[in-house]
């Protein structure tokens, strides 16, 4: 380059410098004449601070400096003019948190690097204060043509950003709601779906309980039916050899007394009083297994009526023996097991007699309470009695206080009054004094 | 009628060799003129039924165990009672069992009289009287 092309070259740059100040000076004179020509500048200044924006002239280059700002720039950004008016303090001002900050700072930087106006609009961004409620903005910046200089704009969005929070936060809360719902139901179908099972499985189990049932019922059949077989057996040949002893002994005595010595016929004796002793005892074992094994039948019985037919079976030894007969019964009706109640009164009856027939003046009472939640039928004697120290005792099968010389028995009779009396859920219990006699008493359940 | 009657047998139908030794001899104590037949069991009476169809006396009455090995009592007893010439002939059942099933069975399929043997002799010689006046009784002539 020549010094000639240097100095036109100069010339021209310096053309162009002064064309370019002179440009500047323009927009410079412009921008604070030019109100003047239309409006005082106070006038634009109040204009400019009461837009609902905030509104900044700056420059990104990429240091952020600011020509311009009106009162609701800073206020939007929740900083002061003072902080913005620092060079590139503006990121330092606004995002309080740092990596927020860089964040912002990168994809703002990025966007207006970019030089594309639709990159220049960005929302929803959080201006966060320590302590404070989070606020929300949008900003937006248009680049002056040719210069560097730029107009940023920001306006609030808090207000659109709650609405939408809440919006979100009521979906949330529906959503919540729905899902709880939904659970709710799953639940629900859960619960229907486990008593469905538990159904199904309280079925199967009373199905497998009835079998069990069914099954039971059937050893128990089988088993009862062995024991009628049984005892139908004892009765048949245990009998049957006794019948034997019993009567080839007297056939004995009877058809050869004349070579039988007293102390041979005294042996006959025993042998034939021990046969019988026996048979009274098969027979008792059986009217107890008999017992045990009939059906109960609870039916209304006139009291009256059974005891006085119950006596009538002994008659014979009551009036031999010139026994008092004392009794107090109600003509009602009382609801028992006929055949137990009948073999308990029995039981009773007999034992009255038998232990009280060697008393010079035997008497026995009958009596039947009706009471509110019972009957209570009562036979007292006033035999041999018993001391109370075996009470307990006397209700056992086989149990006997008396030698058998004495008075005979088979220490079942007891057994059975208590047996009968269980099976229709009354009791048995009975008081006594030796020498003065003994109460029995009958005690029926009523309203069962 | 009455002479021909009390000539005729009694059947006694019993499978226990005491028992039946013991009803022999209060028989015997009761000085019956009457001939005792035996039949051990209740196969052995049934075969009395065809003696009886060619001719044969028919017993006075039957006195009937009913627990024997083969053929039972109550089986011997409904077979007899369910034959027309035959269902006249009085049967005792004389048994040990003094089971309320086998006495209703007993009386349901027809039989005239049920006795429980007592052990003791002396009452079984009175049940061997007290049958033979049964006999007499419901043989009278009218």
């Amino acid at each position: 380059m020549n010094e000639e092309e240097v100095k036109s070259h100069t010339s021209d740059l310096d053309d162009e410098i002064s064309t370019r100040k002179l440009s500047e000076e323009k927009f410079v004179n412009l921008y604070e004449n030019v109100p003047d020509m239309f409006f005082p500048v106070d006038f634009i200044k109040v204009v400019m601070d009461n837009l609902p924006i905030g509104l900044a002239v700056n420059s990104v280059d990429p240091l952020v400096k600011f020509n311009y700002m009106n009162d609701n720039f800073p206020s939007l950004y929740r900083t002061t003019r003072e902080a913005l008016a620092i060079e590139d303090n503006f990121w330092n001002a606004v995002y309080e948190d740092p990596v927020f900050r860089e964040e912002m700072r990168k994809r703002v930087l990025d966007d207006i690097a970019s030089g594309k106006p639709e990159r220049m609009h960005w929302e929803d961004i959080p201006i966060t204060r320590k302590g404070e409620k989070t606020t929300y903005i949008n900003a937006s910046n248009i680049q002056v043509t040719g210069k560097s200089l730029m107009i940023s704009t920001v306006w609030d969005i808090t207000d659109r950003k709650q609405s939408e929070l809440l919006i979100l936060e009521s979906q949330k809360r529906l959503k919540e709601a729905l899902d709880v719902s939904n659970r709710s139901r799953q639940t629900l179908l859960s619960v229907l779906e486990d008593q469905k099972e538990a159904k199904n499985e309280v079925q199967k189990l009373n199905a497998e309980l009835e079998q069990r049932v069914i099954e039971r019922t059937l050893q128990l059949q089988a088993i009862n039916k062995e024991l009628e077989t049984f005892t139908y057996s004892v009765s048949h040949d245990l009998k049957a050899p006794l019948r034997g002893i019993d009567g080839y002994s007297k056939l004995l005595s009877d058809l050869y007394k004349s070579s039988l010595n007293e102390e041979a016929q005294l042996f006959i004796e025993t042998i034939r009083s021990s046969t019988l002793q026996m048979n009274q005892l098969i027979d008792d074992l059986l009217d107890y297994s008999r017992l045990e094994r009939s059906q109960l039948s609870i039916e209304p019985i006139r009291i009256k009526e059974l005891i006085h037919s119950v006596l009538d079976l002994y008659m014979n030894e009551l009036e031999t023996g010139r026994f008092g007969i004392d009794m107090n019964i109600p003509d009602i009706e009382l609801v028992a097991d006929r055949k137990g109640l009948t073999i308990a009164l029995r039981n009773l009856l007999e034992n009255a007699i038998k232990f009280s027939k060697g008393k010079s003046d035997p008497s026995i009472q009958i009596k039947v309470e009706d009471n509110e939640f019972s009957w209570i039928i009562s036979v007292k004697d006033n035999g041999i009695g018993f001391d109370m120290k075996y009470h307990q005792k006397i209700f056992e099968i086989f149990q006997r206080l008396q030698r058998v010389e004495d008075f005979p028995g088979t220490g079942i009779g007891l057994a059975m009054v208590n047996k009968a009396m269980q099976r229709m859920c009354g009791r048995t219990w009975a008081d006594s004094t030796p020498g003065m006699g003994s109460t029995f008493y009958l005690e029926i359940p009523k309203n069962k | 009628m009455l002479t021909e009657n009390t000539n005729n047998p009694i059947l006694l139908v019993e499978d226990n060799p005491i028992d039946l030794d013991l009803t022999l001899r209060a028989f015997a104590a009761k000085k019956l003129s009457n001939p005792i037949q035996v039949a051990r069991d209740g196969e052995e009476a049934l075969q009395y039924i065809e003696r009886w169809e060619k001719g044969e006396a028919k017993p006075v009455v039957i006195l009937l165990d009913l627990n024997m090995p083969k053929v039972s009592g109550l089986e011997v007893l409904r077979i007899i009672k369910s034959r027309p010439d035959f269902k006249s002939i009085p049967i005792v059942i004389l048994t040990t069992s003094s089971e309320s099933s086998d006495l209703q069975s007993a009386y349901q399929l027809g039989a005239n009289s049920y006795i429980v043997k007592p052990v003791d002799f002396g009452k079984f010689i009175e049940v061997a009287n007290h049958i033979d006046l049964y006999w007499r009784v419901i043989n009278k002539p009218v």
